[in-house]
């Protein structure tokens, strides 16, 4: 006789395991079994329905594991040397106990290792799996060689990460790949473009570690265990693929110390210039040594591959951009107070092709000092500078993570020292809807662009303001059509109505007929608006609905901009005319 | 132990400066092994791989056959199984398991690894953003405002305060309104409903079966007879009838299924809703942790002057949970581990303890005090 079907064998139930009985089937402790799943990737799971996965038990919330992920998790080699670990620790008790001391030495000496190297290649089958899950990595190993030693920091850890990352920040540089910049209170965003991924981490400011209560850092080490690993090898391949030497040399000098094998022992000189060259690669101050001296840039063809313009044109601009921003501050000459950071602004500075030092005692690596001539920027972040030399600019930090965002080199006028900044906008802002709040900053220095634009083009003629006004409106909505035509509507009527008052003027006399002003634009307008409402009635009754709520937010978001910009407007008449009131009651 | 006669051979030949070919490969082996690990020093320290020096994506197969060059003794491979290739293969880069092809490895979550941040968090933020992001932070404390508010209403002002409390007469008045022989008030506009009058309950009448004749047997089968059949007809006809029905028919099936389809994008867009918040994995729910911003009083324009908010650990870590790589824990609390007090045998066994019990019977409180002073030193361990 068949027997009978029970409950909850087959299914959802079938398909979770908890994780006791994961860590049965493992046969590992808690803490082992959480390193395995967070070296292999295996994350609990939710399920449809509780109450099946948990084999009727739906009154407490369960760690649930997909069965297939733990049967997997049973062919990996390195829970034998996890258990081997254990045996280890046994021993190690045992002698220590024992007070065996020679024993637990040699113990120590032969601990049990295990490589990751085969984890990294199955989680990223190939070398853009990795640099898609780089941010999580970076952002790690930024954060950790930070750290102070500590016991659940280990030394080895904290410098491992700074080597690697100083390394990847030499990528970046010799790559060019560094795109925006911001400076929050959480630390510096920076965005670069690697191997076609754009990568965003996060780089902490440089101050005293608070160790929150609720962080597990047992599990941030496993984590970052793995990372250091993986980001590595994704340094190697990186450094390979720009033609350059791994681990990073400096270009022009003798190579010394960090050759591999063979040292002929000659003992603490060779020591000491080795973590010279170090020190100096980590300032991140000149530029490494190639194996094969890059070409000449070659342009780029245009080759149509697809039949859209537009988009063609627009990322062919966008790669001209981006072409710019790499050399902007080629040529350039920057020194670093004291009081700046100085780590993340040589980094900028330097992916942006300018040259950049500081003082010599503030670290090592320092190219020239300030007394040099051919300094054209000096940073500074004082209120004031007592001695300033000619022929260079003073300015806040702020000019530079301005310029990387914007592109271009910004008026050094507006961040002199002792100046009041403007704010410091963030680029990663998706483009601006139609009638989004825009603060006049921006508005500023979008006029700025356009004037710089009509100042090159010289068109004589229409009038300037015009352009401008259509320009900037063409900026600020995207070149949507309907956009264009609601600002051409607007000034449409604004002529409408001067040429409607002209008219009355002439009517009051009986004069000889003159020759009927016909506004052409005008009437273009007109026709234009017209046009435009019969293809609004043409829109397919299913589509009428969103058509109506699209529009309606964009007439809500535009009042809201206009209600914004009178507070600003008020704003800045509460606060800017006092100082004048202030003189006038003295006097 | 050397034998005498071979250690004296030994010392002459040592005096003589003679090395034998042994003891000089033994002294270059030595020296070369202390360079080899004071080169490979530094790894040793760290069960972390340090050294970098292979592409791991383009890793080269490692041969399960021994190298060699000479013609002779080159080695046919052909006799390794696949497993003993596999077993040596299992630690290299080359090697991925047949099911890690299958593995779902994202955890289906749509948030980014490092989220873009808002444009309030600047160092030096604009005025809108920074009101903005204030304005956001201001939300978060004010519906855990409204959420208290709304357990006090539904609870603690349900019932009257102290003020609005009842006293005894004002609950006799309330109680005696409409009573005029208590002296409450009585309303002259209330009218007495009428009472309905009870419904008497129907009996039912016992239908008593009599048997049926053959004649109303051959009645009743011929009735079904005759109706089966006008059903029939009647059902042929509408099919004939319904085929004008059609379009009406179509119309309606077009419903279902527009409905159905309807209900399925509401189904999937409630999905995708769901990937982008962490999921329920353990019975702690997730915290987000606070909003960083600093308060307009706080903001400097300066740099120099900035102070850090916000912990960056804290923030991957919450990060993690997030995206539902790590389920979220507790610290719990400690154990803390009773140690078993025993005592060691000696000459004074108990004795405290029997002092204290004999001070309970007979002296007062000062005796017992007496008594503790002196065994407070022995019994604190």
């Amino acid at each position: 006789m068949v027997p009978r079907k029970k409950k909850y064998e087959t299914g959802e139930a079938a398909a979770f395991l908890t994780r006791k009985q994961a860590m049965a089937k493992l046969q590992l402790n808690l803490k082992d079994f959480r390193r395995l799943c967070i070296l292999k990737g295996v994350f609990p799971r939710e399920p449809k329905n509780r109450r099946r996965a948990q084999k009727g038990n739906a009154s407490t919330v369960k760690t649930l594991y997909l069965e297939k992920d733990i049967r997997f998790l049973l062919h990996e080699p390195i829970v034998w040397k996890f258990r081997d670990f254990k045996v280890f620790l046994k021993k190690l008790k045992k002698a220590q106990e024992k007070k065996n001391w020679g024993q637990a030495k040699r113990l120590q000496s032969n601990k049990p290792k295990y490589s990751l190297d085969h984890i990294v290649r199955e989680r990223y089958p190939t070398f853009v799996d990795a640099i898609r899950d780089l941010e999580d990595c970076l952002c790690l190993c930024f954060l950790y060689s930070t750290f102070p030693r500590t016991n659940k920091t280990p030394v080895e850890m904290v410098e491992l990460c700074r080597r690697l990352t100083v390394e990847f920040m030499h990528y970046v540089i010799e790559a060019r790949a560094l795109r925006k910049v911001f400076c929050s209170i959480k630390g510096y965003y920076f965005q670069a473009d690697v191997k076609g991924q754009t990568v965003t981490w996060i780089v902490p400011h440089n101050f005293g570690y608070r160790a929150p209560a609720q962080v597990d850092m047992r599990l941030m080490s496993v984590f970052t265990e793995f990372y250091t690993t993986m980001l590595g090898f994704v340094n190697f391949r990186l450094f390979n693929s720009m033609n350059l030497t791994y681990p990073p040399k400096l270009q022009g000098l003798q190579m010394t110390g960090t050759s591999q094998g063979k040292n002929k022992g000659e003992g603490e000189g060779e020591g000491s210039t080795r973590v010279q060259e170090e020190e100096r690669v980590f300032a991140l101050n000149q530029s490494l040594h190639r194996t094969v001296l890059p070409e000449e840039t070659v342009e780029m063809d245009n080759i149509p591959i697809t039949d859209d313009n537009a988009s063609m044109e627009a990322a062919r601009k966008e790669a001209e951009a981006v072409e710019a921003q790499t050399k902007l501050f080629k040529g350039l000459k920057f020194f670093l107070g004291r009081e700046v950071p100085r780590e993340p602004l040589v980094f900028m500075i330097r992916s942006m092709g300018g040259e950049v030092s500081w003082d010599a005692t503030v670290a090592p690596g320092s190219t020239y000092q300030e007394s040099d001539e051919r300094i054209t920027h000096h940073i500074a972040d004082r209120n004031q500078i007592p001695d300033k030399k000619l022929g260079r600019f003073y300015v806040q930090p702020q000019w530079i993570f301005d310029s990387i965002n914007r592109r271009s080199k910004l008026n050094e006028k507006h961040y002199a020292i002792g100046e009041t900044l403007p704010p410091h906008l963030s680029p990663f802002i998706a483009d601006r809807r139609v009638g989004d709040y825009v603060p006049p900053e921006e508005k500023n220095l979008a006029e700025q662009d356009n004037a710089e634009k009509q100042d090159n083009e010289a068109d004589e003629g229409e009038d300037e303001e015009e352009n401008e006004e259509e320009s900037e409106e063409d900026e600020e909505e995207g070149g949507e059509e309907s956009g264009e035509e609601v600002g051409g509507e607007e000034s449409g009527e604004e002529e409408e109505e001067e040429s409607g008052e002209e008219k009355e003027n002439e009517a009051e006399e009986v004069k000889v007929g003159t020759k009927e002003k016909v506004d052409r634009k005008a009437e273009k307008q007109l026709q234009e608006t017209e046009e435009y409402r019969l293809r609004e009635m043409m829109v397919p009754r299913k589509h009428r609905g969103l058509y109506k709520s699209m529009m309606k937010n964009r007439k809500r978001r535009i009042n809201e901009s206009k209600n914004l910009e009178r507070k600003r407007e008020k704003w800045d008449k509460d606060n800017t005319p006092q100082p004048k009131k202030a003189k006038k009651a003295k006097l | 132990r050397v034998n005498p006669v071979v250690k004296k051979k030994q010392d002459i030949l040592r005096e003589q400066g003679v090395v034998s070919k042994k003891e000089k490969e033994a002294k270059l082996q030595r020296a070369a092994q202390i360079q080899q690990k004071k080169n490979t020093a530094a790894e040793r320290k760290t069960r972390r791989r340090t050294k970098f020096d292979f592409d791991l994506w383009d890793a080269p197969e490692v041969s399960t056959v021994p190298a060699s060059t000479d013609e002779e003794t080159k080695v046919d491979p052909s006799w390794i199984s696949d497993e003993a290739k596999v077993h040596t293969n299992v630690w290299t880069a080359k090697h991925v398991p047949k099911e890690s092809k299958h593995r779902k490895l994202d955890t289906g979550s749509l948030i980014p690894a490092v989220e873009v941040p808002d444009a309030g968090a600047s160092y030096n933020p604009a005025l809108a953003d920074h009101q903005d992001l204030l304005w956001k932070a201001a939300l978060v404390e004010i519906n855990k405002e409204k959420a208290l508010k709304k357990i006090e209403r539904q609870t603690t002002d349900m019932f009257p305060t102290k003020e609005n409390a009842p006293t005894k007469e004002s609950y006799i008045k309330e109680m005696s309104e409409g009573i005029a022989e208590l002296g409450g008030v009585v309303d002259e506009d209330e009218e007495d409903e009428d009472e309905e009058g009870m419904e008497s309950d129907e009996e039912s009448e016992a239908k008593i079966n009599k048997p049926k004749t053959r004649k109303q047997r051959r009645d009743t089968v011929k009735r079904a007879h005759a109706d089966r059949k006008r059903k029939s007809i009647l059902s042929r006809q509408q099919m004939e009838r319904d085929i004008f029905k059609l379009k009406t028919y179509k119309k309606e099936l077009n419903e279902i299924e527009a409905k159905t389809l309807a209900r399925q994008k509401v189904k999937e867009a409630k999905a995708e809703e769901k990937r982008k918040n962490p999921l329920q994995l353990t019975k702690y729910k997730y915290e987000p942790q606070e909003i960083e911003i600093k308060l307009s009083d706080e903001l400097t324009g300066n740099l120099r002057s900035l102070k850090p908010e916000g912990s960056l650990l804290e923030d991957r870590y919450k990060s993690l949970q997030r995206r539902n790589i790590v389920e979220t824990r507790i610290k719990q609390k400690e154990a803390k581990g009773w140690k078993k007090k025993v005592e060691k045998r000696n000459y004074k066994m108990g004795w405290e303890t029997n002092q204290l019990r004999k001070t309970k019977k007979g002296g007062g409180k000062k005796k017992k005090m007496k008594m503790a002073k002196v065994t407070r030193p022995l019994l604190s361990r």
